[in-house]
């Protein structure tokens, strides 16, 4: 049986598939790194997990809240810190484009905008990378 | 007078060169150097690969060049990011990828 954890990061995946920056280059686990030809990318990763609600009769959790932590990736010569904000512009877009987009089709409560991290950067290799944390909190019935 | 070590050091250096250029190194304006290319595999912050390009030439070959000059190497335009001189007549460039 797939997770409602799997389920809301495989969603996500697909919901910010086809953006103009990244096309295809959203990935749900990162275990190699990302060759040249998946940069700019998406990464998404589901974290904390913890009940909101409690069943009274069994105790189990019947509503949980999650946090979900998208990097955005770019490897450019020159304005790096620009494609991020176009990045990040084009993922709040479809994010929050409809009520479906923000429920991931009813799997979740309705997304709210979260915070944005620091951007950092690395200029150790052939182009600099930078990437962007974009926090999500999402909440979900079990 | 240049000093018997600073001559030894100089004839090293360029037999260094001479046994180890792997390629040619073209800063515009007629200014081509033989120089020690190499570009290993390297990773960005552990998620991104890529790799880490840099050249070694003898210094009086790259005397005025700095960062942000433009260097084509096997027909890769480069910009150079770092100058790190070894402080014995020979320095490494680091380079980026232009394109």
């Amino acid at each position: 049986m797939t997770t409602k954890r799997t389920q809301i990061r495989q969603a996500l995946v697909d919901l910010l598939k086809g953006l103009a920056s990244t096309g295809d280059n959203v990935f749900g686990s990162l275990v190699y790194p990302l060759q040249s030809g998946q940069v700019p990318a998406i990464l998404v990763g589901t974290g904390v997990q913890e009940p909101l609600q409690h069943h009274l009769g069994s105790g189990r959790a019947v509503m949980q809240g999650m946090d979900i932590r998208l990097e955005l990736v770019v490897k450019k010569s020159s304005t790096y810190e620009e494609a991020l904000d176009d990045l990040l512009d084009e993922v709040n877009t479809r994010l929050f484009a409809s009520l479906a987009n923000r429920t991931l089709s009813g799997l979740i409560q309705p997304i709210n905008e979260g915070p944005v991290g620091e951007p950092e950067f690395d200029e150790s290799t052939d182009k600099p990378v930078a990437r962007l944390p974009v926090l999500l909190r999402v909440s979900f019935t079990v | 007078m240049t000093s018997p070590f600073a001559a030894l050091e100089a004839r090293v250096n360029a037999a260094v060169i001479a046994h180890l250029a792997n390629a040619t190194a073209d800063f515009g304006g007629g200014r081509v150097v033989d120089v020690e290319f190499k570009a290993p595999y390297d990773e960005a912050m552990g998620i991104v690969a890529g790799s880490a390009p840099s050249l070694r030439a003898i210094d009086s070959a790259i005397d005025g060049i700095g960062i942000g000059t433009m260097v084509n190497v096997k027909g890769v335009n480069y910009r150079i990011v770092g100058i790190e001189p070894n402080d014995a007549g020979m320095t490494w460039l680091r380079l980026e990828d232009a394109s």
